[in-house]
């Protein structure tokens, strides 16, 4: 297609900057991909997701916070009942980790600081989208492995999920 | 001092270390786990603290909640 005056504005998702890991992403947002944007991630969760997460009670993204509120949109794909989920996820929240189901589509409102995690998609009938909003311009991270039992902290990878925007 | 530290509630990680703008929350113990985490025993520190607020200022300003009003 023919380059025309605002097509930059028009933005595919490069997997080149980002893999796709097991998630297939459709679209990255931060400054760096467009100047004033805020860091928005959006990606599918489809049947298989899981898979590889075995039966650990905390796998997935452990415990962390951001320096920004954020918000956890699941948006579930079925035309007749837009509110059905078509899936399971579990959801820890607090510091107390309180144990949430999510099987309708629904915003979960993360405010900064807010310890929030593991996510974890235990059952999905359906696709449903995922998009992640955060209100800063980049992403910021701290996790919280204080709140885990210590076997559990054994078993998680931490380079997989490294500390970013804070000082230490 | 109008603010204190509930040690029960803390969770070491010494984000109001960093965040205090005053530098009034100093770091009395500093330990490293086997798995690597690190944790902060921390204080505020009377002389420095200007009970500004900010460590009060929202809901989760400390992500354990364990700052309030003394």
């Amino acid at each position: 297609m023919a380059e025309k005056k605002y097509s930059k504005y028009i933005i595919e998702y490069d997997p080149t900057r980002w893999p796709m890991e097991r998630r297939p992403i459709v679209s990255h947002m931060d400054e760096s991909v467009a100047k004033g944007s805020y860091f928005y991630i959006m990606h599918w969760v489809a049947p298989g997701f899981a898979d590889n997460l075995g039966d650990f009670k905390y796998a997935g993204h452990p415990p962390h916070i951001h320096k920004d509120a954020e918000l956890l949109f699941h948006i579930g794909g079925n035309p007749e009942d837009p509110m059905d989920l078509g899936a399971e996820v579990i959801m820890y929240l607090g510091p107390e980790m309180e144990e949430h189901h999510i099987t309708r589509t629904c915003c979960i409102w993360i405010p900064p600081n807010f310890i929030h995690s593991p996510w974890l998609p235990v059952r999905i009938d359906r696709p449903f989208l995922f998009i992640e909003v955060n209100q800063g311009p980049s992403h910021t991270e701290k996790s919280y492995r204080q709140i885990l039992p210590k076997e559990a902290r054994e078993r998680i990878p931490w380079e997989m999920w490294p500390d970013e925007g804070y000082l230490r | 001092m109008a603010y204190k530290i509930d040690v029960k509630k803390c969770l070491k990680c010494g984000l109001c270390v960093t965040d205090c703008p005053e530098g009034a929350i100093v770091v009395d113990d500093k330990v490293t786990e086997s798995d690597g985490l690190v944790l902060y025993t921390v204080r505020i520190d009377p002389d420095k603290c200007t009970d500004c607020g900010v460590c009060v200022s929202h809901e989760w300003w400390c992500p354990a909640k364990a700052i309030s009003k003394a």
